[in-house]
């Protein structure tokens, strides 16, 4: 379980908080998105979610960030990265740049947690399945598609088995097939009790993969609830944040008279 | 340029070296071709916009002095953003770390050196000698 209370988050160097006093809590196997326009935060709550803001990066943090009840204030890095992984947007930041093969890079965490080599091995194998990368384990990272470097970067941190993810618009770039398999992949870590926090603009993905969905807006919670009802409330486009396809269809339709249940059947 | 610098600086990880030191060596060793690339498309682009690149000495210079710049600074923000990456795959834990490669251990290519040279010896012997077969 991933908590926080009353969580507002100022950068180092600037005046102003940018998320403030957010209030979330994630169980164990519960997957919860986060939404909201282009800068409304969700990367910077991701950061703090993770502990990094501010144990890594600085800055000022108000209220508590909570990990299986050990709060992680205090925390040094690589402790909080046995409690807490989080992945960026971007995968090829997130090479490390010293392996030689796929293979090697995903068991980078399991090696730096200081494991026996067969724990090591075994965890990148169960990353690599989970994600069905063994046609590529043994190609340099380097030379990966753009969508293969970001589901390698996705097996590196599952192959440090965290009871907590957070995933900064994990699909961003993937395509169709890709991100259904990330979808998998989350769904599979749920229900064996790991926590997940996914900011995502996929609101189809989020649909299907969401027990919750969290709405930002200015660093505020402004829609907090099931999935189905967040991503269905009216308030949701004014917020910057585009509804998934079938709401948008039923609107659609409803603007032009035709019944949405009746596109709903149909779409059945 | 991939496998060579990181065996390498495992090699010395082995041997006692920190492996914060270690990633320090072969992440620089490793970052040079991807500096260089970055720099061929920064030149690129800044050709694109009109700057000469190419003619006389001065003038290249004069050409890539503008390269520098963004040169570093993007590979600046990768590193923020790489060192976080790290971080949360539990780099500077500290604790030894059991390594997945071995390494060709030193008394074996010592040996192998020793054969080699032998070898070779004999050959330059049989060579002035002129025992050495003639190759077809
Ligand atoms: N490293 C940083 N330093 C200072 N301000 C930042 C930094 N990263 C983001 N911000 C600011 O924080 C706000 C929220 O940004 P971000 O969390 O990236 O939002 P989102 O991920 O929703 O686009 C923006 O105003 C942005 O300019
Ligand atoms: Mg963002």
């Amino acid at each position: 379980m991933l908590e926080l209370r009353q969580a507002t988050y100022r950068y180092a160097g600037y005046a102003r908080p940018v998320v403030h006093e957010v209030d979330l809590r994630v169980d164990d196997g519960e997957i919860v998105g986060l939404v909201g326009a282009n800068d409304s935060g969700k990367s910077t709550l991701c950061l703090v979610a993770s502990g990094l803001a501010p144990a890594s990066i600085g800055g000022e943090l108000k209220g508590t960030l909570t990990l299986d009840r050990t709060p992680a204030a205090g925390l040094r890095t690589y402790q909080l990265a046995e409690r807490v992984v989080i992945g960026f947007q971007n995968p090829n930041t997130q090479r490390s740049g010293i392996a030689a093969t796929v293979f090697e890079e995903i068991a980078l965490g399991p090696i730096n947690l200081g494991l026996p080599v067969t724990e090591t091995v075994a965890r990148t194998r169960e990353a690599i399945a989970r994600l069905r990368l063994e046609p590529i384990v043994q190609q340099d990272p380097q030379r990966l598609s753009g969508g293969q470097s970001q589901l390698v970067a996705i097996a590196s941190l599952l192959a440090m088995r965290p009871r907590h993810v957070i995933l900064d618009e994990p699909t961003a770039q993937l395509d169709p097939a890709g991100t259904q398999l990330v979808g998998e992949a989350l769904h599979a870590l749920a229900a064996a009790g790991t926590s997940l926090l996914v900011a995502e603009h996929k609101t189809d993905l989020l649909e299907g993969l969401c027990d919750r969905v969290v709405a930002l807006d200015a660093g505020r919670i402004v829609l907090d609830g099931p999935a189905g009802r967040v991503l269905g409330d009216p308030g949701l486009v004014a917020l910057g944040v585009e509804p998934p396809s079938h709401v948008r269809l039923g609107r659609s339709a409803a603007a032009a008279g035709v019944d949405p249940a009746r596109i709903d059947v149909a779409l059945q | 340029m991939t496998t060579e610098p990181r065996s390498f600086v495992f090699d010395l990880e082995r041997r006692g070296l920190s492996p914060r030191f270690a990633f320090v060596a072969a992440a620089t060793l490793e970052a040079v071709p991807a500096m260089v690339e970055r720099a061929g498309v920064i030149a690129s682009a800044q050709r694109a916009r009109g700057l000469d690149t190419e003619g006389s000495v001065s003038a290249r210079i004069r050409g890539v002095l503008p390269l520098v710049g963004p040169v570093i600074v993007s590979s600046l923000t990768e590193v923020e953003e790489r060192s976080l990456a790290l971080e949360v795959r539990a780099f500077g834990r500290p604790g030894r770390r059991q390594l997945l490669w071995r390494i060709p251990d030193s008394r074996g290519q010592l040996v192998v050196r020793v054969v080699m040279l032998l070898g070779l010896a004999a050959a330059i012997v049989s060579r002035l000698t002129g025992t050495f077969p003639s190759l077809p």
